[in-house]
């Protein structure tokens, strides 16, 4: 199945790219996804995904430490650095 | 309770919105505080800002917008709230966010558009790149100042 990874701000920059698409297995989870980015990333871009502070949000709702988070066909995940507005 | 959530690249006026809302609450409530942020030509540290660019993720951003708003109407009686962020290139002196809260009371007011104003700094989906013109810009981060802001809320009230 195919899902799409999105990357914001300083995310964006580092993966150089602002989404990718990537096909993955039936019923994969978030970690699964991390691993199939790790194999077309370079070290410090997956470094700069998997930072403490980078939150992920599934279909536009934030995923918590913890919870279980298996993907479906479609879905979109975005992986967002600290936020500031105002 | 009628909300508006706006994000937009262009910008804004003050008065259009405040007239607009004035005429949808009528002679129902007692005054609107209202707070226009403006990009600041110096960052905290003190070095120039040429510009600064703000991204979001559309949907997700006006949706944790909405969040804030319900969380200050839990808190005070607000009759109608609207918050206008831009988003995109912005130069110094430029406006980059309104927010209006009316109520019965000044009190409930003033109240609810500061919470807003303190939430949108450290909950609201945005991401701020200030470039100076030596460089080629740095994505910012709430400082302590927005956090205190934002806690304070925590304990009073």
């Amino acid at each position: 199945m195919m899902v799409r990874a999105v990357f914001f701000a300083s995310l964006r920059e580092a993966v150089e790219n602002d989404a990718l698409d990537v096909d993955i297995g039936d019923g994969a989870s978030l970690a699964d996804l991390r691993r199939c980015l790790a194999a077309r990333l370079r070290a410090d871009q997956m470094a700069a995904i998997d930072a403490a502070d980078v939150r992920v949000a599934v279909n536009r709702r934030l995923v918590h430490d913890g919870e279980a988070s298996v993907l479906s066909a479609g879905d979109e995940i975005a992986f967002m650095p600290p936020v500031t507005g105002g | 309770m009628p909300v508006t959530v706006r994000i937009q690249e262009d910008d804004f006026s003050m008065a259009r919105e405040w007239e607009s809302l004035r005429q949808r609450i009528g002679g129902t409530a007692g005054g609107i505080v209202a707070f226009a942020g403006l990009v600041r030509d110096r960052a905290r540290a003190g070095e120039e800002v040429s510009r600064l660019f703000l991204e979001h993720y559309p949907g997700m951003t006006e949706s944790s917008i909405t969040r804030i708003i319900d969380r200050a109407r839990e808190r005070w009686p607000l009759q109608d709230v609207v918050v206008v962020h831009r988003v995109g290139d912005l130069e110094p002196g430029d406006q980059i966010v309104l927010v209006l809260a009316a109520s019965a009371h000044r009190g409930a007011a003033f109240a609810g558009c500061e919470f807003i104003m303190d939430m949108l700094k450290t909950k609201a989906v945005f991401w701020k790149k200030e470039v100076q013109t030596s460089s080629e810009g740095t994505w910012i981060r709430s400082t302590g100042d927005d956090f205190e802001r934002a806690n304070h809320w925590r304990d009073d009230n």
